[in-house]
């Protein structure tokens, strides 16, 4: 199985580009400004309520402060996954080194598989970036770990998701541009799908809305149905990618 | 060591490969020659299974392409027109990470090895984005052998280099070639290909027009003139030349002379009352090209 060694190539490309490293800087700089706006607010929402104890017992960190802030980071993630996607499959196609992988021993659903996992590893690293909030938290003493995990667990899913939809928008043009432009359009439609959801909240294109099935888990809450259903987003968006891959040979 | 039968690729109404069928045995070095457009690429593509044929059959070291793709991925080694670079990569991690994709379990030992034999050393830790052109072109032929090959691919490999960087590479692929590696190298540059090949085959509009072998060619040569003032003699004058096979006619006082050996001075001696305008030797590969592409071209 060569998945693991396009997977590592892929990530280490991401941390040998300046690509890689800027979207890293940027997203841990965001969210260090977001999670720094976040304590003031919620530090000022405490002030105001000091009179009212029943208030202050419903101000609780991951609903008040760690909830919103991890929802931040979702719509970033949002923005920079097309960025780390874009250059995988298209990237390769344009310069030539796709035919390195096409007629080396290597199947079209490990170079996808390999190339998910190495985009999917780098995120985990951008999100442990992100973990100096709770562990900042715990130092002062207030701690809520297992809130923590399941937001974390539910965000990296998220991420897959993202990555996966990239990874197909790339596997359909040798423009990297266009893939981009096409990942970062369907990954915010399908997000702002479940944000603005006026009407019924069972509506069929609510329940396929990334956003839908990300508010529970950072809350704190992890339901099955949500994580089955970021597999089987990645599970479609790889299945495309691949079939792409394959189709290209029988052209 | 190939075995092609019947090889057929359509791109909707468009042929680009029809009826193609050769085989090449091992150890030999092959010129796969043809127009632009004639559909060398694509008939590489399907040997190394990037593409998968309309119709036919590849065989390669007795491995259906079709059947067993990845085995036959493993003894191929192939460098395309644009050598596939990933331009972020230091040339030792470029080639290391070929030689893992291309199925071996150590490669650091083959690396050093390929870096050695293709005079790579000194580039080895830079980024290949930073090398020139000629340096590349040897880092792509890098890839292509770090697995030790039964059958090396090369799809036009000298092009863009400049004269110098030229002689540098087909000596590189003489050394090559050398060796017990099948070769099929498809060019333009009919001197690369006769100064490395054994044997040649043409294709045209994406068929199989030409065969020969280098060793035959040698035996003939042509000579190409021209004359002011014809006669209707002239040509039965100058096939009395010794060492003179033919003689073709062209109109316009031209002439093609095809002898066994060189017959210039005599045949300038002849012509030269007729007020000789040009005398040109050409390659009997040239020769044996052109005839084949333009006959086909066109009937």
């Amino acid at each position: 199985m060569k998945i693991w060694l396009i997977a590592r190539a892929e990530c280490m490309s991401l941390l040998r580009t300046p690509t890689g490293w800027l979207v890293m800087a940027g997203v841990w700089f965001i969210c260090g400004l977001m999670w720094s706006l976040s304590v003031f607010a919620y530090a000022a929402t405490l002030a105001d309520q000091v009179f009212d104890p029943y208030a202050v017992e419903r101000l609780t960190l991951v609903d008040w402060l760690l909830g919103p802030w991890w929802g931040n980071l979702s719509v970033v993630l949002v923005f920079v996954t097309p960025v780390l996607t874009m250059r995988s499959i298209a990237g390769e196609r344009a310069s030539g080194t796709l035919e390195l992988l096409k007629t080396s021993p290597v199947t079209s659903l490990e170079v996808v598989l390999g190339k998910f996992f190495g985009i999917w590893a780098f995120q985990a690293l951008i999100l442990c970036g992100t973990l100096h909030a709770p562990i900042g938290l715990a130092l002062l003493g207030t701690s809520a770990w297992g809130a923590v995990g399941v937001a974390y667990g539910v965000l990296w899913f998220f991420a897959g998701a993202l990555t996966a939809l990239g990874l197909m928008c790339s596997s359909m043009t040798r423009s990297q541009v266009l893939a981009a432009s096409a990942t970062f359009a369907i990954g915010l439609t399908a997000y702002l799908v479940g944000v603005f959801n006026a009407g019924d909240p069972t509506a069929w294109h609510v329940q396929l809305s990334l956003s839908t099935h990300l508010i529970d888990g950072l809350r704190g809450a992890l339901r099955l149905s949500d994580m089955v259903y970021f597999a089987g987003v990645c599970a479609v968006c790889l299945c495309a990618a691949w079939q792409r891959l394959e189709s290209e040979r029988w052209a | 060591m190939i075995s092609v039968r019947g090889l057929t690729k359509r791109y909707g109404n468009l042929c680009a490969v029809n009826q193609l069928s050769f085989d090449v045995a091992r150890g030999e070095v092959v010129g796969f020659l043809g127009p632009n457009g004639a559909g060398k690429t694509t008939t590489i593509r399907m040997l190394t299974g990037a593409l998968a044929p309309t119709e036919g059959t590849v065989h390669v070291d007795g491995h259906d392409v079709r059947v067993r793709p990845a085995r036959v991925k493993e003894r191929v080694g192939y460098l395309p027109e644009a050598p596939p670079l990933y331009l972020d990569m230091t040339v030792r991690q470029y080639v290391h990470y070929c030689g893992q994709l291309k199925g071996l379990k150590r490669p650091a030992e083959a690396v050093d090895k390929t870096l050695a034999r293709l005079d790579l050393q000194g580039v080895a830790q830079r980024i290949v984005g930073r090398l020139s052109k000629g340096v590349r072109q040897r880092v792509g032929l890098a890839q292509a052998i770090v697995h030790d090959p039964r059958l090396l691919v090369l799809d036009e490999p000298s092009s863009g280099l400049d004269p110098a960087q030229r002689v540098e590479f087909r000596l590189l692929l003489k050394g090559l070639a050398a060796g017990d590696t099948t070769v099929l190298l498809s060019s333009h540059i009919l001197s690369e290909v006769e100064a490395v090949c054994d044997r040649v085959l043409i294709v045209h509009e994406g068929r199989l027009v030409g065969e020969e072998s280098i060793a035959s060619l040698g035996e003939t040569s042509s000579i190409r003139v021209q004359v002011r003032r014809p006669e209707d003699s002239l040509a039965s004058r100058l096939a009395q030349v010794d060492g003179v096979i033919d003689v073709r006619a062209g109109g316009e006082g031209r002439f093609v002379v095809a002898s066994s050996m060189d017959v210039r001075e005599t045949v300038a001696e002849v012509l030269a009352p007729h007020g000789l305008l040009e005398l040109a030797q050409h390659r009997a590969l040239e020769e044996r090209y052109l005839a084949a592409t333009q006959r086909r071209g066109s009937s």
